[in-house]
């Protein structure tokens, strides 16, 4: 696959793929960007080599997406920067003013109900809700067993029924 | 769970993916992280201006040359022209050799007196 190619499927999955980075980046707009930045980089400098074709493509962009975002928590230099901040004062403020004026209201309510519940629940409800990837296609882009999948799944589903209920979302249905 | 609660859930993350939707940059936006660093971009696209100029002073280089050989630059012109200069007040330093030879002055006599020597020879 050419360059040109894979810049054309990058674009037709790019808005979904922005909803996932938000995912992965636990709703944070600025740090999505700069993942799905490096994803697509990545995407366009070895993707001939390493999409093998076995999955589907959209499968194979959300895995590398979900490993650039867990990369860069890990980042060292992300704790440097927290660090400094933390001395210095917090440099990106307009970076979290960019994220409230995005956050409408109801986006606010989804994402203070999402996080009540664990990181992979999350990530495999959003997988099969929102971006309609079987189960299967889901536990391929977080690495997991289809098994360890399906658990996160119905744990997340339930879960997620409850706080709903609890914040009486079921008006907003 | 109910089909009922499954679709509850399918409306949630849906009504997620419309908020979300409408304000997702665009994809040369973050294609080229105009609002981030560059500085996960690798070297094969960094370098690739820089390719660019190369080959492109690898064909234009010979035709430049070639123009620059046929044409002097304007500092030899200039060298050159310096070179051919002349002074106007040049002339006072020639003069001829046989009137300095019989001009020369005895040892032993005075200027007026070698002045009158001459006035008389000529």
């Amino acid at each position: 696959m050419d360059d040109e190619s894979l810049r054309k499927m990058m674009e037709t999955n790019h808005t979904s793929a922005f909803g996932w980075a938000l995912c992965c980046c636990n709703g944070d707009r600025e740090e999505a960007a700069e993942v799905l930045h490096t994803a697509y980089v990545q995407v366009l400098e070895k993707g001939q080599d390493s999409f093998s074709g076995k999955s589907s493509f959209k499968t194979w962009l959300f895995a590398v997406i979900r490993n650039t975002a867990r990369k860069r928590r890990f980042q060292i230099s992300r704790r440097i920067k927290k660090l400094q901040s933390l001395v210095m004062g917090n440099p990106s403020r307009q970076g979290e003013a960019e994220n409230r004026y995005y956050r409408s209201e109801i986006r606010e309510q989804i994402l203070v109900l999402l996080q009540q519940i664990s990181r992979r629940q999350r990530q495999v409800l959003q997988l099969v809700f929102y971006h309609d990837l079987t189960l299967e296609e889901a536990a391929a882009v977080m690495n997991v067993s289809v098994g360890s999948a399906r658990t996160h799944y119905e744990r997340g589903k339930d879960r997620l029924r409850v706080e709903m209920r609890k914040a009486g979302w079921d008006h907003h249905v | 769970m109910s089909k009922y609660d499954e679709r509850k859930i399918k409306v949630f993350f849906e009504q997620l993916r419309q908020e979300e939707e409408k304000t997702a940059p665009a994809f040369q936006q973050v294609l080229w992280g105009e609002k981030t660093s560059r500085r996960s971009i690798g070297w094969g696209f960094r370098l690739r201006p820089a390719v660019a100029v190369f080959l492109a002073l690898l064909v234009a280089g010979p035709v430049i040359y070639q123009s620059l050989r046929q044409a002097p630059a304007p500092e030899v012109e200039m060298a050159v022209e310096f070179e051919e200069w002349e002074s106007p007040t040049d002339f006072l330093l020639s003069f001829n050799d046989s009137s300095f030879d019989s001009g020369l002055p005895e040892i032993g006599t005075t200027f007026w007196e070698e002045y009158d020597i001459r006035s008389l020879e000529n």
